[in-house]
């Protein structure tokens, strides 16, 4: 039985820890985490060092919108451009509440966006919201392929 | 006196005209006998000239018969002598005692003398013996028988013989001899036939008819024998029988006869042989010694004209009769006539003379008649009014004494060169009117009569002189207002013929007479495509163009006005054209300013759109890396106080507690200030908005408000507003919760918000009864994070009343607050345009 997880793309190593604090509570299965969009990329695609990365998609990409290098829009067009791993959801968690970033995500093919809560009971409730959702209760798409 | 003139006039006239009544009756007299005479004389050459013609006539007829009549007997000779007659002639001769060949021949003979009427027949041999007779009666031979033998020897003609008279038979007869010849030689006669024929049987009754009738009328044959002229037929009134009826010519020359026998032919008008005065035509008698006298009584034509001439004259007695009666009718007319002309004239003249001095007396115009010395002999009514003076002021002064002004003189001197010479002059006068001093301006028209005394009529035109005055006045004035506004001023028919142009205008553009408006004023060939004549015509109203004239390189702005008056016929507009080159100017120099504006604002645009999304970037950062690490403070003091709280003190927990408030703090900092910066930057959506509906829904959210506590809120009708509802709720938002926020620690809450119209805005107010604020602050209210109050009693970020103000100035409306210090509650204002 192949085993469930999330991937979490996020640059900021606190709210990593935050997030994966609150993932923890509400989702039993794995979360793995990269640090910037370009790793996520070949993360979900098994290249470069994640060559030898078991070869299941997460069941939701958790994706930080302002992120170096590459950042969170850049990331989730590169993801809906790919056949191959187009069919991943995508959940934009972004501490911009601002209208643009949330249309331009929602464009690029984003599945949701979530803005990160200031106030910590708040932001735990939205993470576990997420992790709850995806890793629970939705089901995956049937059209995923074998890496 | 007139009268009496009239009647001498009258004699004279009548005189005269009975004179030339009489001279006239005398020349129709003279010209009517002269006339009668004429038609008599006429009449009587016509007469003489048909009796003349008669004459000739019936004397050609005569002629022909008699020639006729003696062809015919000659004929009848020469018919009679034919063969059988001449061998029977010959027989007898050679056997004249056989009785059968006698009694033959003398048979034949009588025979003969009975067909022919012959007086006598008897033939004779060549000896000259007499053989044979038809009468046994003594006569007398013509001629010795042996000269006819001579004559007839070898001629078979007839000899046609003259009259001779017979002696013994006392009585003319004409004989013929004929030559009888042998057959056998025919150049010698055998014998000679004689015959003898009586005029008075049948060659008279030839003459002694004329073909009409006439009592005078005769034909005479005469022949000269000798000196003497002979008459062969009978002369009527002479004892003579023909024949012995003669005359020795050289005694009675004059005698138509004797002219005749001197060989005259044609008319001859004398006495005749019985002294009557005849008119008589003459001719010989062709192949006859005969001539032939047709004559009338010259009494029997003059009868004939007696009867004209007493005609005549009966015609011209009959005419002079009449016109002595014409005459003495007329002369009778005239006189009555010229009586009732003249009592018709003189009661005419009568009236006349008072009709026309009562047209001079009440004519308008002032009337002065002068002597030839220059006094006033007449003056009419109105002259008396105009000069303010009584007629008897007036009569007999002097032309000099009129009160005329010097100046006028002066201004226009007198002409008595023109007016000595029979001219009318007419001269402008300022009088000083008498009565009540007033001055008044005459036009003098003056004439000198042939008789040398004067006819002046005054007009008064002080008042038209008042009005020219006036009008030149206008004129000046519209001249000066079309100067000084820099305005032409133009008339125009519907044809496009140019009527009329201001004097200023007409300066620069010459004449303006018989040119078309698109020619004069544009320099054009043709009508100008959006000609305004027409509309301005058409449509009845006034049309407003612009126009370049390139002639005179300025703009203009063309009122056209269409006119009620017409010229020949045909629809005016007037034109007022406005120089509006200086506007133009500007507007060229504003365009370009505009422009460059635009330019400018293009810039500044892109400056802005920069500068826009620096601020968005900042914003961004401030929403996503301020939040961040608050989070984390708040985050971590969690998770610390969740594992470590057995572990804690109270002190430690009060310092968790503020690390845990401040973060809060600055989270809703944060908030506030993207808030703002949005509402700054977001574009709004205007609309009408019910802004009652706007407070009653904020009202609903503010709940928290009324829990726990006494509130009274008064909420009064509002309008409908153009504005952005989302902001406008922002607007409300901040400024309920203020309300609420600052009256929490009042027993009972009032709260009361209305709105009011004041100068083309809306005002809205929000008052409450809470703390208030010291008015000395008031200004301060409306800038960022500016406080008037402690946080810790009244907790806020100093944004809210920023954002207020920034949405209501964006909204082109003001805010501001009132208050009359601590704890006398509050108002807030904000006003909204009405459109």
């Amino acid at each position: 039985m192949r085993s469930k997880f999330i991937l979490l793309i996020e640059d900021d190593q606190n709210d990593v820890e935050l997030t994966v604090r609150a993932l923890k509570d509400a989702y039993k299965g794995r979360v793995a985490v990269v640090n910037d969009g370009a790793e996520g990329i070949d993360f979900l695609l098994r290249k470069g060092k994640f060559d030898g990365r078991q070869p299941e998609d997460p069941v939701v990409v958790i994706l930080d919108k302002k992120m170096p290098k590459m950042d969170g829009v850049e990331v989730l067009n590169a993801i809906k451009k790919d056949e191959r791993i187009r069919h991943i959801p995508v959940v934009m968690f972004s501490s911009s509440n601002y209208e643009n970033d949330i249309l331009e995500s929602y464009e690029a093919g984003a599945s949701a966006y979530v803005v990160k809560p200031i106030n910590i009971e708040d932001y735990y409730k939205a993470v576990r919201s997420i992790g709850y959702f995806w890793g629970v209760l939705n089901e995956e798409n049937p059209k995923k392929t074998e890496g | 006196m007139k009268d009496e003139t009239n009647e001498k006039d009258g004699l004279k006239v009548d005189k005269t005209s009975r004179k030339y009544l009489i001279i006239s009756f005398a020349v129709f007299f003279i010209v009517i006998s002269i006339l009668g005479y004429y038609v008599y004389d006429r009449f009587r050459v016509e007469i003489v000239k048909k009796a003349e013609e008669e004459l000739i006539s019936v004397s050609n007829l005569k002629i022909q018969e008699i020639g006729h009549w003696r062809n015919e007997r000659i004929k009848n000779l020469y018919n009679q002598r034919n063969e059988v007659f001449e061998s029977l002639v010959k027989r007898f001769l050679e056997n004249p005692d056989i009785a059968d060949v006698q009694k033959e021949m003398l048979d034949l003979l009588i025979r003969f003398r009975m067909i022919y009427g012959y007086d006598r027949i008897c033939l004779h041999d060549m000896s000259g013996s007499e053989r044979m007779k038809t009468s046994e009666s003594e006569v007398e031979m013509p001629y010795p028988l042996e000269t006819y033998y001579e004559r007839i020897y070898g001629k078979s003609e007839i000899l046609f013989e003259d009259f001779y008279y017979d002696k013994i038979q006392k009585k003319i007869y004409l004989p013929m001899l004929a030559g009888i010849f042998d057959h056998e030689n025919k150049s010698k006669p055998i014998g000679v036939i004689i015959v003898r024929i009586d005029p008075e049987e049948y060659l008279y009754p030839i003459l002694s008819k004329w073909p009409i009738p006439r009592k005078t009328a005769q034909l005479h044959l005469v022949r000269k024998e000798n000196d003497y002229a002979v008459f062969l037929n009978y002369v009527t009134g002479q004892e003579k029988v023909s024949y012995d009826n003669k005359y020795k010519i050289s005694e009675k020359t004059d005698l138509p006869s004797a002219k005749a026998v001197s060989g005259y032919t044609g008319i001859y008008k004398s006495k005749d042989i019985n002294g009557n005065e005849v008119f008589s035509y003459i001719q010989p008698v062709p192949d006859t010694p005969w001539f032939l006298i047709a004559k009338i009584d010259a009494y029997e034509i003059n009868d004939s004209l007696k009867g004209i001439m007493f005609t005549v004259a009966g015609i011209i007695f009959l005419l002079l009769i009449l016109f002595g009666i014409g005459t003495a009718y007329v002369l009778k007319f005239q006189k009555f006539s010229y009586y009732r002309e003249i009592a018709k004239s003189s009661k005419a003249l009568a009236e006349s003379e008072i009709r026309f001095k009562n047209l001079i007396e009440f004519a308008a115009d002032g009337i002065i008649l002068g002597s030839n010395d220059g006094f006033i002999t007449d003056i009419n009514q109105t002259a008396c009014e105009l000069f303010g003076l009584e007629r008897n002021e007036m009569e007999g002064k002097h032309f000099s004494e009129i009160p005329f002004t010097k100046e006028s003189f002066e201004k226009c001197p007198p002409k008595f060169d023109s007016l000595n010479q029979g001219q009318i002059v007419i001269s402008e006068r300022e009088i000083f009117r008498q009565k009540d001093n007033s001055l008044i301006t005459v036009e003098m028209k003056t004439k000198m009569m042939s008789d040398g005394t004067y006819q002046t009529i005054y007009r008064d035109i002080t008042q038209r002189k008042a009005v020219e005055k006036e009008v030149n006045t206008l004129k000046s004035w519209f001249e000066y207002v079309l100067g000084a506004t820099k305005t032409g001023f133009d008339i125009i028919d519907e044809d496009n013929n140019v009527i009329y142009v201001d004097p200023k205008w007409t300066e620069k553009l010459g004449d303006f007479k018989g040119r078309k408006c698109y020619e004069y004023f544009m320099g054009r060939s043709r009508p100008c495509p959006d000609c305004s004549i027409p509309k301005a015509i058409n449509n009845n109203f006034s049309t407003i163009s612009e126009e370049y004239l390139e002639k005179e390189n300025r703009f203009v702005e063309v009122h056209t006005i269409p006119l009620k008056e017409t010229r020949n016929g045909k629809r005016l507009v007037s034109e007022f054209n406005i120089d509006i080159t200086e506007k133009k100017n500007i507007e060229k120099r504003l365009k370009e300013f505009n422009a460059e504006l635009e330019k400018k604002v293009a810039e500044r645009t892109e400056q802005l759109e920069s500068a826009n999304k620096e601020l968005e970037s900042f914003s961004y950062s401030v929403s996503h890396d301020l939040r961040a690490p608050v989070r984390h403070i708040l985050g971590f003091t969690d998770i610390f106080l969740r594992e470590e709280k057995a572990k804690l003190d109270e002190r430690s927990k009060d310092i968790f507690s503020k690390i845990t408030y401040s973060a809060e703090k600055m989270e809703k900092l944060i908030d506030d200030l993207l808030k703002l910066s949005r509402t700054g930057r977001q574009e709004m959506a205007k609309k009408e908005i019910d802004m009652g509906e706007i407070v009653r829904a904020v009202m609903e959210e503010f709940k928290q408000c009324k829990e726990n506590r006494k509130v009274k809120i008064t909420i009064s009708d509002m309008p409908v507003v153009k504005a952005d509802s989302n902001l406008i709720t922002i607007v409300w938002e901040n400024l309920i919760d203020n309300a609420c926020k600052y009256t929490k620690n009042k027993d009972e809450t009032v709260i009361t918000i209305g709105s009011m119209t004041e100068n083309g805005e809306y005002i809205f107010f929000i008052e409450d009864n809470g703390v208030g604020f010291d008015p000395e602050f008031s200004h301060k209210m409306f800038g960022v994070f500016q406080r008037l109050h402690l946080d810790k009693d009244y907790p806020g970020t100093g944004i809210g009343l920023a954002n207020v103000r920034r949405i209501i100035s964006r909204h082109g409306g003001n805010t501001w607050a009132e208050s009359k210090g601590d704890e006398m509650g509050a108002i807030f204002y904000f006003s909204l345009p009405v459109n």
